[in-house]
């Protein structure tokens, strides 16, 4: 049987573990049963697919049964025989397995693989179709007796998915349903210098004034600074610390109806976009959209564009940044980009334009839009050629180191001098041998302090304002917004700061995502006498009951301080990657502007503390 | 149409039956004709009619859906399409759903198509038609969504479309809206059946000319026969050009597909390119694009295509392999899709490696490439991990085929060891955070991967030793235990990570060699102060395993019971009774675990030491019975009985248990019934009797004013009481003391005579050995008794079935003791094991049986095989008779505990009956002169008129003093001398101090049994009365201080001789009996300095001679 993506059933549950959505594929599902019934197996049996309340018991009941909605993911301790930890595997906590138990019959039957994407209060489980044997396999693998397999074995959970396109496309749906669900099926910023805005593709259609795109679409990796103040259980209760949403909008299950039976009318996914269902629904074709003489439409692009032609490029860049300012370990700062286009074109046209202004060796990566055509070999001189969809889309995406130095450079110091009291130093330059169109918009620098509360803070900064809430101090660098451009900025700002005393806080029963151990010998503290730091005993003392990050984290981070640089810049891009309007060329010729712009903002911009703990990672030298 | 007999339902009605069904699964008959009657009336609202027609949909998967089989339900819903589809004012969206809806239940109503008359044929027809009119402007969506029912119903019934290929290749080329993607999939599913299943030679060789109309549509005959043929489409020259020709129509169509539209037209499309051998350029030169797209779909497709063609593609390993990991780098995916890039890489490996063995090389080469950084996520970190775990294992095993250089060799060890070390770094805070931080589990898996990747399940054996000698292996170790030394929180986690790999049966051995390393390099490491009470679960897991010698960890586990015992204190007492437990916890581990000898001596140590120093009474006791049960169960039996609590409920959380735990408390009712009569077969048994049966004792009333003091007789003092404490000492004494005794307050100095003062010497120095109780402990009285319980009764209540051969046994027996009887307290009793006594009627059934002859004496030692000795040890606080409470607690062989009250055990007065204490210079022949000197002496102080009276006595300790209150009395016994003598010889042997008188000292010592005393003559003691040294009559007036007048005895009464006895009763009184033997009849003169005891006195000797 060849793999395609075809989905069995699909349901939405809410956070009260209750199913809100469910829809099943007869066609795919008699497919499973025909596989079932060539199996020739007594130990696999076809069996019906769940209904509502036993999907929403046996996902409880996993839930239960591996520590949270997610799982634990890697085998620990309370892993059982049979569970997904048990394959220990951190994609189980996404492709997660239910034992479904119907009816009278005692016996369970493994649901698998169930892609599992939780966004906003909903938990949206798609069942992909898949082979028999891929089935047993996985129930093989969480079923062994040995002590977890090795890589590279006969039976991994790496080949099965690699096997199994099928799992994919259930996320890439998943996505998409939870982003229609949460109303987050915004399409990417372009920015233009001047109105009309512009907005997406019903935009394009109607020729309307729209909305500008408030903000790009949510970032894959939640913002990992925690500005809110409930940041202590944000990250293992994301769905609870969502529950609010829920009253503020409501499912609207016609529309998760329609998308589907659109998107995937027997199961098997066509067309996802979602701004083209829509449009489709919504306006229908008149007589007056006639099909392209000369070659066909693609079924990407159900309408063309009519109106005053134009294209628009914005580079957009994030700069990730891994500041120690330690001899021994170096920086890290990487820059991910993407260029954003709107190509309001008639017909079917081709655009190309050369990548230039791209150092091989400062972009790792360049990936690009499925319209795109791209030689098969990268490389310095290349071209682009594609031929654009309707409304914003993202045309590339890139990783590259900074082609000038960091935009904030220098040092962060905490020092505890005592266990309630801090003193620390900032010591920073701003764009600093960065020239004239680069401009800084604003500029602040956070230092969280999740888990103690801040009374109240000494020390003024050479410019700037400070404001500071419970559980952090902010110092806005730049506060106007009148940009500072082209002259480099030195700030320092040496203060105190005060924290109510040290309460220590109990774990949650319910426990984090590995589970706490009982400590028993928690009364064998070591004798504080032996601790002749007292900034080591405080942190001794906090660490104690750090509770495990989500293996979504990329580390602890309430056990380290830090400060978080958040800025914007305008002008060029750090990269270098630079789309010059005049070598942008239209086929066949059409007299079209074309407008370009570009802005930085941070992404995880950390400056670690100097006198203290900080992650790191080994850098590789051959 | 509908049931006319069915009631409508409202919309409301229908969306509550849709909740019940989505929920439940819960439906009413007639669903079909329900739903049909709904879907055609106007009134209803769009919404609702979808829903209906999902409803039906999901209707038809039931098991339950016969209305779906019945012909004549599916046609009516044909006739509602139609009329649906027809209508110019139903909307598109309803018609589009209508259309998927009724494709959807026609084909799960079908298993195959037999016939040409059966629905599907007009739902066939009727999407044709509606196909037919490509670039037609309104209806462009529903045409592609009926091509896209055709292509189900194609896929569900291959070759369903076959006849009619050409038609829909013609439409598919001219058709140019979007939706000609719905028209290529349909063409692309109808030519892979084609060629596939190669229906019939007519139909394969009409790919491109009609030679059927398009409508009215047939089924193809090759569906109702199911006949392919045999056939070689390159053979067929015509036939092969032509499908070249719709494959590259197709394969030019890619760049109009969406991704998911592009992923079912590869699917497609790939296995028609192999049937007909296509070359895979042609598929690398539209696809490869696919891997630069950001599409995770398409990259995922991609890779499906080129590890089919892995030959063409040759050489892209590493390209391929860079792209995936910039997949799983880019930040702006998912983080799911970044993992997925992983896994596909690993999985991606694993396949390349398993094709071509020599791809490793370039896969260690990008190694380096698979370093975590500092913001990927640890799930991330975690997979990446493992792909350095990979590559040092393929380096590893490189090294068999590499060409023997020994420096190679090493270099590529230290390859290993430095993607280890490298790799670990990115979670390194492992070593401070908590041990339940993500990071630590994240960092032992990775510890884990590497430790089992050289040696995966599947060749267990191949490379033990080799890998236990590797260099990665000493350095998983290494970190394994500096950061367990170094860090206690780990310890959990190492135990784990340690019990994970014992449990799992290839690589038991690893986890055993890691404990050995623990034992060798961790313990020698750690420091011994409390900081240790952390490591014993790693001592757990040491004494559990029978492959690592305990000696060195006993060793440790000595020197930190030596360490509790120093550092003990009044704020340490907790802390040293939890660690105490645990280290005998660790001993009663290695009971259970070890056979070696060797274990035996080192544990003993540890455990007489634990007795002997061990500052906690509790733990001391548990020493002192494992101890116990160390030297006196042998190991088989002992193992039993540790397993025994091992699987007590909590303990364990085998399944074993948990029924072992119902049972028992299922039967606690029954319990009570059975212990109650438990003193019926188990018995606690005086080993000598006592002579008198008595079941009274003398209950005196207080007469201490002061009722914190327990004696009336409070004899005993302190020697200088001080201030206030004097007076009420003092005021409470005038009461109990004797008026003499109050004067020697009074008139501390006193004119004695030389014999006085002589009597006082022996007295001073006999009771400063008399241990004061108060300040000391005091004499104890040892009474044996012998615990034996019958098999046969016991059995049967306890349910302990065993062989025929074998009896039950209690294990761990305690018996408590309690008593009204001012005996101070009594310690219990532990008996480790006690087998039940044979049933005695069987013991002699088998020997009639078996006709054997079994000496006597056997029988009687096995007899006290069944009997285990109980000493009672009282510490009286005044020497009276009384009963002794017995409870017993103890365990049967599975695992029962009986509780419950024995038979008391009675306390006679000779159970007081103790020996004068020596002093320590008195040896050897001195004794008999010291006891009779100090019989006279006390003879002399218990004369009721004794001057001696008014003397304190210092006790032994300096503490307390004593009072000499002398009471007499007399008794006649009319008993033959020969019994007489026998009688003493048998129960006062040890009490006679001298014998006086020839005759009596003849026939004494003739008889040998009493001996080492004093034997005198007559005339020899000048003490004597001249009376009875003159050997005249006995008269009773003679002995004229007691009695005035008697009764005069027969002359042929003659006095024989006399016997001087003297007891001492504990905890400080004397009993002296001066036996004046005749023929017949002996008068035994009593004195004693604790009148009370006469009570029982009399009872006594008429038992002893009277018996």
């Amino acid at each position: 049987m060849p793999s395609g993506c075809s989905i069995r059933a699909l349901w939405i549950l809410n956070n009260q573990d209750y199913v809100i959505f469910s829809r099943k594929f007869p066609v795919v599902e008699k497919r499973w049963r025909v596989e079932c019934a060539k199996e020739n197996d007594d130990n696999f049996r076809y069996a019906l697919l769940p209904n509502e309340s036993e999907l929403a018991a046996a996902f409880t009941d996993r839930k239960k049964r591996e520590g949270s909605v997610r799982g634990y993911g890697l085998r620990t301790s309370q892993s059982i025989k049979g569970s997904d930890s048990w394959v220990d595997d951190p994609v189980t906590r996404h492709v997660i397995s239910v034992y479904i138990n119907q009816g009278e019959k005692e016996d369970t039957t493994l649901l698998w693989p169930l892609v599992l994407h939780i966004k906003g209060p909903y938990s949206i489980l798609v069942l992909p179709l898949v082979d028999p044997h891929h089935l047993k396999s996985y129930s093989r693998m969480c079923n062994r007796s040995d002590c977890g397999s090795a890589i590279g074995a006969d039976e991994n959970l790496s080949s099965l998915l690699l096997d199994l396109p099928s799992i994919t496309g259930a996320f890439i749906v998943a996505h998409t349903i939870g982003d229609i669900l949460v109303g987050e099926t915004m399409e990417p910023e372009v920015l233009v210098a001047a109105p009309p805005s512009v907005g997406g593709l019903l935009d394009s259609l109607t020729g309307s004034i729209g909305i500008t795109g408030i903000s790009a679409r949510a970032k894959p990796i939640a913002a990992p600074v925690a500005a809110s103040n409930s940041s202590g259980t944000a990250l293992s209760g994301a769905v609870m610390s969502d529950a609010p949403k829920m009253g503020s909008r409501p499912l609207d299950k016609d529309v998760i109806r329609s998308f589907i039976s659109s998107a995937m009318p027997f199961g098997t996914p066509l067309d996802i976009n979602y701004s083209n269902i829509t449009a489709i629904k919504t306006t229908g074709f008149s007589s007056a959209d006639l099909p392209p003489a000369e070659r066909k439409q693609p079924a990407w692009k159900p309408y063309l564009y009519r109106g005053k032609q134009r294209i628009l490029f914005t580079i957009h860049e994030t700069v990730h940044a891994a500041m120690y300012d330690r001899d021994e370990i170096p920086d890290s700062i990487l820059i991910s980009g993407q260029v954003n286009c709107r190509a309001e074109l008639e017909g079917l046209p081709d655009v190309s334009f050369p990548l230039t202004g791209l150092d091989s060796a400062r972009v790792e990566s360049l990936s690009f839009h499925p319209c795109a055509q791209v030689p098969e070999h990268g490389g310095d001189k290349q071209a682009v050629t594609f031929s654009p969809p309707l409304g914003n889309f993202v045309l590339i995406h890139y990783q590259a180191s900074c082609s000038v130095g960091p935009p904030i450079k220098g040092f962060y110091q905490l020092s505890m001098v005592s266990e309630n009291e801090g003193a620390f130093l900032f010591r920073l330059s701003l764009m600093e041998g960065y020239k004239a169109p680069l401009a800084i918009e604003f500029c602040t620098v956070t230092m969280p302090f999740p888990r103690r509360r801040v009374v109240s803070f000494e020390g003024t900064p050479s410019t700037g304002t400070i404001t500071h809430t419970d559980h952090s101090v902010d110092w806005k660098i730049i506060t106007n917004t009148r940009s500072v451009s082209g002259k480099s900025i030195e700030a320092t700002f040496p203060g105190t700061v005060r924290f109510a005393p040290w309460q220590p806080q109990r774990l949650p029963s319910s426990g984090s995502a590995l589970g706490s151990m009982a400590d028993e010998d928690s009364d064998l503290e070591t004798e504080s006498s032996s601790m002749v730091n007292v900034e080591d005993y405080i942190m001794e003392k906090m660490s104690r009951d750090l509770q495990a990050v989500d293996l979504e984290e990329p580390f602890c981070w309430q056990a380290y301080n830090y400060a978080k640089v958040s800025f914007k810049m305008t002008g060029p891009s750090l990269s270098g990657m630079h789309i010059d309007p005049k070598s942008v060329s239209i086929f066949p010729t059409v007299k079209a502007p074309v407008e370009f712009s570009s802005q930085v903002t941070s992404g995880d911009y950390i400056l670690w503390n100097t006198l203290g703990k900080c992650p790191v990672t080994a850098t590789p030298k051959a | 149409m509908a049931g006319t007999s069915l009631k409508p339902l409202s919309p409301p009605e229908w969306e509550s039956l849709i909740e019940d069904y989505n929920h439940t699964g819960t439906t009413r008959p007639h669903l079909l004709d329900l739903c049909l009657s709904s879907l055609l009336r106007k009134d209803f609202p769009l919404q609702l009619k979808l829903q209906l027609l999902t409803l039906l949909e999901h209707h038809s998967l039931d098991d339950d859906s016969d209305s779906f089989t019945a012909e004549t339900s599916l046609h009516r819903l044909l006739d509602a399409l139609r009329s649906v589809i027809q209508s110019p004012t139903d909307p598109f969206s309803l018609k589009d759903q209508f259309l998927i809806s009724t494709t959807a239940i026609l084909i799960n109503g079908h298993d195959s198509i037999t016939d040409s008359s059966s629905p599907l044929t007009s739902l066939v027809e009727l999407l044709l038609t509606i196909i037919n009119r490509p670039n037609h402007g309104l209806d462009r969506h529903i045409r592609g969504i009926a091509c896209e029912c055709l292509r189900q119903l194609e896929l569900a019934f291959p070759c369903l479309l076959s006849d009619i290929t050409p038609h829909v290749w013609g439409l598919c080329v001219t058709e140019r809206t979007h939706v000609s993607q719905s028209y290529v999939l349909l063409l692309s599913a109808i030519i892979l059946n084609v060629v596939r299943l190669k229906p019939s030679e007519t139909s394969v060789a009409s790919i491109s000319n009609a030679t059927i109309p398009f409508i009215p549509f047939n089924v193809p005959r090759f569906l109702i026969d199911g006949v392919g043929v045999d056939f070689l489409w390159k053979e067929k020259e015509i036939c092969y050009k032509e499908l070249k020709r719709v494959i590259s129509f197709l394969l030019e169509c890619t760049q109009n597909l969406t991704p998911f539209g592009l992923l079912e037209l590869m699917v497609a499309i790939i296995p028609v390119a192999e049937e007909l051998e296509l070359q895979a350029s042609l598929l690398r030169v539209q696809f490869s694009g696919l891997l630069y797209t950001f599409d995770p779909l398409l990259c995922h497709a991609f890779l499906g295509m080129y590890l089919k063609f892995y030959d063409s593609f040759k050489g892209q390993d590493v390209e391929v392999a860079r792209r995936l990991l910039l997949l799983s780098r880019e930040f702006h995916h998912h983080l799911v899709f970044r993992l997925l890039g992983l896994q596909w890489l690993l999985g991606f490996f694993c396949v390349i490696v398993g094709r071509d063995e020599g791809r490793k090389r370039s896969i260690v080469d990008m190694s380096l490439s698979f370093y975590p950084t500092i913001f990927d996520s640890l799930a991330m970190k975690a997979l990446k991990l493992d792909l350095l775990a990979y590559c040092s294992v393929l380096q590893c095993k490189n090294h068999g085929d590499a060409n023997g250089k020994k420096s190679l060799e090493a270099d590529k060890e230290m390859f290993g060891v430095k993607l280890f070390k490298d790799g670990i770094v990115s979670v390194s805070a492992f070593k401070w955070l908590p041990p339940w931080s993500t990071e630590t589990a994240v960092a032992f898996r990775t510890f884990h991967k590497f430790l089992i990747g050289a040696s995966p399940h599947f060749d267990a054996d191949n490379s033990v030793g080799a890998l236990t000698e590797s260099n990665i292996f000493g350095t998983l170790q290494k970190m394994m235990v500096d950061s367990t030394s170094e860090f206690q929180g780990l310890v959990p986690v190492t135990v784990a990570c340690i019990d994970r790999l014992l449990g799992c049966h290839e690589h038991r051995w690893l986890g055993e060699h890691l404990l050995e390393t623990l034992d060798r390099h961790l313990l020698p490491k750690l420091k011994r102060d409390y900081s240790l009470g952390f490591y014993f679960p790693i001592f757990e897991r040491i004494s559990e395993n029978s492959k690592v010698s305990p000696s060195g960890l006993l060793e440790l586990l000595m020197k930190f019971m030596l360490f509790l015992v120093e550092k003990h204190g009044p704020d340490t007492g907790l802390k040293s009774w939890r660690h105490g437990s645990k280290i005998l916890g660790i001993c009663r581990t290695m009971l259970i675990h070890h056979h070696s000898s060797s274990l035996f001596t080192g544990l003993s140590h540890l455990l007489s030491s634990t007795c002997l120093y061990f500052p906690d009474l509790e733990v001391r006791d548990s020493a002192r019975l494992y101890l116990r049960m160390l030297i006196c169960i042998p190991g088989k039996k002992l193992r039993h009985i540790l397993n025994m609590g091992e699987s007590l409920p909590g303990i364990s959380p085998s399944t074993n248990s948990s029924s072992y735990f119902s049972f028992h408390s299922h039967q606690s009712l029954h319990d009570k019934k059975r212990t109650s009569s438990i003193a019926s077969y188990i018995h606690l048994e005086r080993v000598i009797p006592l002579l008198v049966k008595q079941s009274w004792s003398l209950s005196l009333p207080n007469l201490s004013i002061n009722p914190e003091k327990s004696g009336f007789l409070e004899g005993i003092r302190d020697n200088e009481p001080t201030g206030e404490e004097r007076d009420s000492e003092i005021s409470s004494s005038v009461d109990i003391m004797s008026k003499s005794e109050s004067l020697q307050q009074k008139e501390p100095l006193r004119v004695m005579d030389a014999k006085i003062s002589e009597i006082v010497r022996v007295l001073r120095r006999h009771f400063s050995f008399i241990p004061d109780y108060r300040h000391m402990p005091g004499l104890k009285i040892k009474i044996s008794c012998s615990l034996r319980f019958d098999s046969e009764p016991f059995s049967g209540i306890w349910g302990v079935n065993k062989g025929d051969n074998e009896l039950p046994a209690l294990y761990a027996t305690l018996l408590k003791f309690t008593s009204s009887a001012p005996y101070g307290s009594i310690s219990s009793f532990h008996i480790p094991f006690l087998l039940g006594s044979p049933p005695k009627k069987d013991y002699s059934v088998t020997q009639t049986d078996s006709l054997a002859i079994v000496p006597v004496e056997n029988g009687y030692e096995e007899e006290d095989n069944f009997k285990a000795p109980v000493c009672i040890e009282l510490e009286p606080r005044e020497p009276m008779p009384g009963l002794v409470d017995v409870f017993i607690e103890t365990n049967t062989d599975n695992g029962q505990i009986i509780q419950g009250q024995l038979h008391g055990i009675s306390v006679g007065i000779e159970d007081m009956f103790h020996r004068v204490i020596l002093p320590d210079d008195v040896k050897g022949d001195s004794i008999p002169g010291y006891y009779v000197d100090l019989f006279n002496a006390l003879w002399e102080a218990c004369e009721a008129s004794s001057s001696t009276g008014r003397e304190a006595f210092v006790l032994k300790g300096g503490k307390g003093v004593a009072a000499i209150n002398g009471t007499r009395s007399v008794k006649l016994l009319e008993v033959p001398v020969t019994y007489f003598i026998q009688a003493v010889e048998r129960h006062l042997k040890p009490f006679v101090v001298s014998v006086i008188g020839e005759p009596l000292v003849d026939m004494v010592k003739a008889r040998g049994v009493i001996k080492d005393i004093l034997w005198k003559d007559f005339d020899s003691d000048s003490s004597f009365d001249v009376t009875s040294s003159e050997g005249g009559p006995l008269y009773l007036s003679y002995l004229g201080d007691e009695d005035e007048g008697g009764v005069q005895i027969p002359s042929s009464r003659k006095n024989i001789g006399y016997f001087h006895i003297l007891v001492f009763l504990p905890p400080r009184f004397h009993l002296l009996f001066q036996m004046e033997v005749r023929d017949v009849s002996t008068l035994v003169r009593i004195r004693t300095d604790h009148w009370p005891c006469l009570a029982y006195v009399d009872d006594y000797l008429e038992a002893l001679f009277l018996d």
